[in-house]
C-alpha cells in the first residue's frame, strides 16, 4: 500500500465501532473512515455511525457477509483498504475482530498488534502498550509502517453527535467461505453478562462453604450487581460456574465498581479485574496482595463485614 | 485417520517471575519454563481427536533448544512426533513472523495433513496472533475460539462462543482451529509416557532446512518492536478501613456514597 | 531415572544434574502443587482435613511415584526423583508431603519390598490409583523410640491371627483403608511380625488424634485392636521378620522427611526473599537491612547443604535398592538417610523459624506459611526417628557396635 494516510476502524458490533470512533478522534492522524460490511442497504448502521468526526465510511454488502464468517469479513475489509489506504486500521477486540485483524495484517503483509493500550501516532510510527506474562508486565511495543491494531473493549466512551460522512461503496470479490455456519444460540435476554455489568461482586475462597455464598445475594441485589467469582471457587470447588470466573483464564471485567469479597488477589484474578473503574476488597488477611489494587478496603471478617456494608447501604439508600 | 498439527509455545512460567515494583523490575531469573497453558488445551484436543477418530498428532514449536523440554513433554501428553523449529535467526520475530516461520515448515515438510489446531493464545505475550496468521498463512479456512470439536469423516463441527452467543459451524478438512480454555482438561502424563516419549521422533528444522531466508525473520523481518517492559502502576486510593469488621464496613459504605458508587 | 549403572557413578561425583524427563515429571508435580495450594491455605486457616490431595495428585498419578509399572498407576521412579517430588510437595507444608510418606514411603513402598506376590496384586494396584490409602503403625502409646518395647500383641487361632492393643500417632491412620501394623506372639517380646490391616476388619478401629501442635491439615490416627482378626495370608514377610520389615521401611519414611524438608526450607528462602523485598521499615526495604540479610543468608546455606546431604541418600538408596542382598549398600545408604533426615529436619525447623523472625509480627501468623512450616515441620525432629535416635545411630556406626546406647 502506498501513500497510507489515515484510520480505518471497523468493528462487527457497531457499539463498539462508536468506541472504536472516540479514538480515532483522539489520535487525530488524518481522515477517519469507518468500514461497515455486511448484507442489505446498512442503511441503518451507516446512520449510526455518521457521528462527529467520520469523514468516510466505506460499504461493503454482500449476502456471504451476513453470517458474519472470517474469510468474507477479510476480504471485505481488504477491499476497503485497498480503497481507503489506511496507516492504521483500528478493530474492536471482540472475538471476531480478533481473529480478522491478524487474518488481515497477514495479507497486508503489515504489522499487527492486539490489545492496545495508549496508542499513539507519530513520526509514521505507531506505538502502544500492551500487558503481557499475565498481567505482570506492560510492554511498550512499535510497529514500522502501517499496521492492523485491536482494542479492549469498552477502553473508550461512545462517539456521538452527527455528521455527513462520504459513503463509498466498495466493490469486493467474495469469495463464500468453506466454514459453513449451521446455527446460532443467542445468549438469552435480560441475564447481564458478568463482562457488561456495571457493578461485579465476586467472592473468593474466603468463604469456608458453598452455602455461604447466599451471604451475598443482599449485597447483589441492592447494588443491582453481577456475581463474580475467582478462579478456586470456579475451576477447583465448582461452586460458581466458571463463565463466572474472573481472571486471566476466566473473563475480564471492566465494571464500574467491583467488590472483591474473600478474594486475596492472585495475579491470575487481578489481570481480569484490572480495569475496574472502583475497586472495593474485604479480606481478613491484611497482607493480602489485593489490598495493593483496591481503592477502599476493609480487613476484617467477611462474614462480618457482608451483613453490615448490606444493611449500611440499604438504609443510605432508604430501601 | 485424522492427520492433526498442533503448535504451541515453550513460555517462561509467568506465576515465577519476580515483580519488583519499587523499581519497576521484572526479575525472570530462575523462573521455570513451561508448555503455555491454552497450548495445553490445543494439544490434549488434538490427542482426543486422534485417540477417537485414529490418525496422528504432529506437534510444532517455534523456539529455543530449550524447548526440547516441553516437546518431551508435549511427546508425552500423547503427540506421536515432535518438530521443533530452531534457528538463532528465528529470535525475536514478532508473531506474524513466527507464524510465517510455521507455515513454511508446514509448506515444506509436512504438506498433507486435515486439521492444524492451535491455542487462542500464549500466556506471555497474549497477541493471539499466531493462530490466525498461520490459517491465512497457510491459506485454509480457519474456525476461531472452539469449545467443542466433532469430526466426522473429512469434516468438522464446531463450537465457538462470540459475544452474542453461541455459534455452531461446519469445515472440510483441512481447517485450522484455534481453541479456547473451556474446551478440556489437559491430562498428566504419566512417567512411562515420559520416558518413552525419548523414543519419539523429535527433529530439529532450521532455517536452512526450511529454505527460509534469515532475512525475513526475526527481529529485522518483522514488523512489530519490543521496545521496553515495565511494571504496571497501580493508582488506586488504598483507603484501608481496619478494626472491628463491623465499624470497617460501616465506614466503606460512607465512602461508597460519598465516592458516588451506589445510587 | 533408570539409573542402575550411573548412581553410583553420581554419588561418586556428586553430580545431580536433573534430567529432561526429571523436569517433566517435576512439571507435572508443580502443577499438582498449584492447585493444592489455595486449598491447602484455606483447610490450614479452618484447621481442618485437606481431602483434596487425594483426587488431585491421583489425576496427576502421583500415588505410587516410586511402585513398579507392574501394579496399577504405578511410575517406577528410582528414589531421587520420588525425592524431587517431595522436595516440591514439601513446599506446599509438611501436612501434604506427610500423606506421601504414610501412603508411598511406608505404606506401598514396603509392601511392595516384602509383601508376596499375591497381596501386592491384591492391594498395590487399588493403592496407586488411590482407592485404598495406606498407613503404617509401628509407633504405640508407650512404644516410640523403642519399638522393641510395643505391646500389640497376636495370636494364631486356627487359620487367623488376632491382634490385641493400640497404635498412636500414625499418619493418615484414620483414613487409611489398608495399615500395616507391627505386634508380638502374645505374651513373648520377640518374633515381632507385620500384618496388613484393612479398615473394615472386625475389631478394628481408628480415630483422628485432635490438638496437635502442627499438621492440621494432615490426618494422624491413633488404632485400636480388639481381637481384630487377620486371615492369614495378610501376614507381611516371614513371621517374625517384623523388626527388620520396620527398619527397612523407616529408612524409605525417613528419606520422605528428609526430602519434604528440603522442601519446607526451600520455601521459607522464597518468602523471606520476598517479603524482605517488600517490607519497608526504618524508610528503606528491609532486605538492605544487613541482620535481614543474614537471615537470608543462613536459610539458604542450610537448605543447600540439606539438598545436597538429601541427593546423595537418595542415590545411595537407588543403589541398595538395585542391590537388595548387598549388605554393605544397605548399611551405607541407611546411614546417608539418617544423616539427611537428621540435618534436613534440623535446618527447615531452622529455616522457618528465621522465615519468621524476617516476617516479623506478620511471621506470627498462620496466614502466611512461614508460621505454618515452623509448627509444622518441628515433627519433623520426632517421628521416623526421633534427633537422638539418630545422632546415636550416626555416632555408633564411627564408634562401633558395642557403643549402642540400648542394646
Amino acid at each position: 500500500m502506498s501513500q497510507q494516510q489515515g484510520i480505518l476502524v471497523y468493528s462487527d458490533l457497531p457499539e463498539v465501532t462508536l468506541e472504536l470512533i472516540t479514538l480515532g478522534q483522539k489520535l487525530r492522524a488524518g481522515n477517519l473512515s469507518v468500514a461497515v460490511i455486511g448484507s442489505g442497504d446498512l442503511q441503518d448502521q451507516i446512520s449510526k455511525l455518521s457521528v462527529d468526526g467520520v469523514t468516510n465510511i466505506y460499504k461493503v454488502s454482500n449476502d456471504s457477509l451476513s453470517g458474519f464468517i472470517g474469510k468474507p469479513m477479510v476480504d471485505a475489509l481488504e477491499a476497503v483498504c485497498s480503497e481507503a489506504k489506511p496507516n492504521v486500521i483500528i478493530v474492536g477486540a471482540t472475538r471476531r475482530g480478533r481473529e480478522i485483524a491478524p487474518r488481515l495484517a497477514t495479507r497486508l503483509k503489515i504489522g499487527c498488534i492486539t490489545d492496545a493500550l495508549n496508542l499513539e501516532m507519530a513520526n509514521g510510527k505507531v506505538s502502544a502498550e500492551r500487558l503481557v506474562w499475565g498481567g505482570n508486565a506492560l510492554a511498550s511495543v512499535t510497529s514500522k509502517g502501517a499496521t492492523v491494531v485491536t482494542i479492549p473493549l469498552h477502553s473508550n466512551q461512545k462517539a456521538t453527535g452527527s455528521a455527513q460522512p462520504n459513503v463509498v461503496e466498495v466493490s469486493a470479490n467474495l469469495n463464500p467461505s468453506k466454514v459453513k455456519l449451521l446455527g446460532k444460540k443467542e445468549r438469552p435476554q435480560g441475564q447481564v453478562s458478568i463482562k457488561d455489568a456495571e457493578i461485579v461482586v465476586s467472592a473468593g475462597r474466603g468463604f469456608k462453604k458453598k452455602e455461604d455464598l447466599s451471604l451475598l445475594d443482599g449485597l447483589v441485589s441492592t447494588l443491582h450487581a453481577v456475581m463474580g467469582a475467582s478462579r478456586p471457587l470456579t475451576s477447583d470447588l465448582g461452586w460458581v460456574p466458571e463463565e463466572r470466573q474472573v481472571g486471566l483464564s476466566g473473563t475480564t471485567v471492566k465494571p464500574k465498581l467491583y467488590i472483591a469479597v474473600g478474594i486475596s488477589g492472585q495475579i491470575q484474578h487481578l489481570t481480569g479485574m484490572r480495569d475496574s473503574k472502583v475497586v472495593v476488597a474485604i479480606n481478613n488477611d491484611k497482607n493480602a496482595p489485593i489490598f495493593q489494587e483496591c481503592d477502599y478496603g476493609v480487613v476484617g471478617d467477611l462474614y462480618a463485614a457482608v451483613p453490615t456494608l448490606e444493611k449500611a447501604l440499604k438504609s443510605q439508600l432508604g430501601s | 485417520m485424522v492427520e492433526i498439527l498442533v503448535c504451541f509455545k515453550h513460555v517462561i512460567d509467568e506465576t515465577e517471575l519476580k515483580i519488583d515494583r519499587g523499581n519497576n523490575k521484572i526479575n525472570f531469573e530462575g523462573a521455570k519454563t513451561k508448555i503455555s497453558d491454552d497450548d495445553k488445551n490445543a494439544i490434549e484436543e488434538a490427542i482426543r481427536i486422534k485417540e477417537k477418530n485414529g490418525g496422528s498428532v504432529t506437534a510444532l514449536c517455534v523456539g529455543s533448544a530449550d524447548a526440547k523440554k516441553s516437546m518431551k513433554e508435549a511427546l508425552a501428553m500423547g503427540c506421536d512426533r515432535g518438530r521443533l523449529l530452531v534457528d538463532p535467526a528465528f529470535q525475536d520475530s514478532d508473531a506474524i513472523t513466527t507464524a510465517s516461520i510455521i507455515s513454511q515448515a508446514i509448506k515444506k515438510k509436512i504438506p498433507k495433513f486435515d486439521l492444524v489446531i492451535t491455542a487462542t493464545g500464549s500466556t506471555d505475550a497474549l497477541t493471539g496472533i499466531v493462530g490466525p496468521s498461520l490459517g491465512e498463512s497457510l491459506g485454509i479456512p480457519q474456525i476461531t475460539f472452539a469449545s467443542k470439536i466433532a469430526v466426522s469423516a473429512n469434516k468438522v463441527t464446531v463450537d465457538r462462543s462470540v459475544e452474542e452467543g453461541l455459534e455452531t459451524v461446519e469445515c472440510e478438512f483441512p481447517v485450522l482451529i484455534t481453541v479456547s480454555r473451556e474446551i478440556n482438561q489437559p491430562r498428566f502424563p504419566t512417567l512411562i509416557q515420559i520416558m518413552s516419549a525419548g523414543k519419539k521422533e523429535l527433529l530439529e528444522w532450521n532455517a536452512q532446512a526450511l529454505e527460509i531466508d534469515p532475512l525475513t525473520v526475526g527481529k529485522q523481518g518483522s514488523k512489530i518492536e519490543t521496545n521496553a517492559l515495565n511494571v504496571p502502576k497501580s493508582a488506586r486510593k488504598r483507603i484501608i478501613f481496619e478494626g472491628k469488621p463491623e465499624d470497617a464496613a460501616k465506614q466503606l459504605a460512607e465512602a461508597m456514597f460519598k465516592e458516588g458508587l451506589v445510587k | 531415572m533408570q539409573q542402575e549403572h550411573i548412581a553410583a557413578e553420581k554419588l561418586a561425583t556428586m553430580n545431580f544434574d536433573v534430567s529432561d524427563e526429571q523436569k517433566i515429571v517435576l512439571s507435572v508435580v508443580d502443577e499438582a502443587c498449584k492447585k493444592i495450594r489455595p486449598i491447602e491455605d484455606k483447610c490450614y486457616l479452618e484447621h481442618r482435613f485437606n481431602d483434596m490431595v487425594l483426587p488431585i495428585f491421583k489425576e496427576a498419578h502421583l500415588l505410587g511415584l516410586p511402585i513398579s509399572r507392574d501394579y496399577g498407576d504405578g511410575q517406577g521412579a528410582d528414589s531421587l526423583t520420588y525425592a524431587l517430588a517431595l522436595e516440591r510437595v514439601g513446599r506446599e507444608g509438611t501436612g501434604v508431603r506427610t500423606f506421601f510418606s504414610g501412603h508411598t514411603s511406608l505404606g506401598q513402598l514396603t509392601l511392595q519390598k516384602w509383601g508376596n506376590e499375591e497381596q501386592k496384586e491384591r492391594y498395590l494396584p487399588k493403592t496407586t490409583r488411590g482407592e485404598m490409602i495406606m498407613a503404617f503403625g509401628l509407633t504405640e502409646p508407650t512404644a516410640g523410640s523403642d519399638p522393641a518395647s510395643l505391646k500389640t500383641s497376636f495370636e494364631e487361632k486356627g487359620s487367623d491371627f488376632y491382634l490385641n492393643g493400640s497404635k498412636a500417632w500414625i499418619s493418615n491412620g484414620s483414613i487409611a483403608d489398608l495399615i500395616i501394623v507391627f505386634a508380638y506372639p502374645k505374651g513373648k517380646s520377640e518374633g515381632m511380625s507385620a500384618f496388613l490391616i484393612e479398615r473394615n476388619s472386625e475389631g478394628f478401629s481408628a480415630e483422628a488424634i485432635k490438638n496437635k501442635l502442627g499438621l492440621p491439615t494432615s490426618d494422624t490416627g491413633l488404632l485400636y485392636f480388639t481381637n481384630c482378626k487377620v486371615p492369614r495370608e495378610n501376614c507381611l514377610g516371614p513371621v517374625g521378620k517384623g523388626l527388620s520389615i520396620a527398619y527397612s521401611a523407616l529408612m524409605s519414611g525417613r528419606l520422605s522427611v528428609a526430602a519434604g524438608c528440603v522442601g519446607v526450607a526451600q520455601d521459607c528462602l522464597d518468602e523471606a526473599v520476598k517479603y524482605s523485598k517488600e517490607r519497608i521499615q526504618h524508610k528503606k526495604k528491609i532486605g538492605k537491612h544487613q541482620l535481614v540479610q543474614r537471615e537470608i543468608a543462613k536459610i539458604s546455606v542450610e537448605l543447600e547443604a540439606a539438598r545436597l546431604l538429601t541427593y546423595r541418600a537418595a542415590i545411595a538408596k537407588t543403589e541398595s535398592d538395585n542391590d537388595p542382598k548387598n549388605a554393605e549398600l544397605r548399611n551405607k545408604a541407611d546411614w546417608m538417610i539418617a544423616q539427611a533426615k537428621y540435618y534436613a529436619a534440623n535446618a527447615s525447623f531452622d529455616a522457618a523459624d528465621r522465615a519468621v523472625q524476617v516476617f516479623g509480627a506478620n511471621g506470627f501468623s498462620f496466614e502466611n506459611r512461614p508460621a505454618r512450616h515452623l509448627v509444622d515441620t518441628r515433627v519433623c525432629r520426632i517421628y521416623e526417628g526421633t534427633d537422638q535416635i539418630l545422632e546415636q545411630k550416626m555416632a555408633v556406626k564411627l564408634l562401633g557396635s558395642e557403643y549402642e546406647a540400648y542394646s
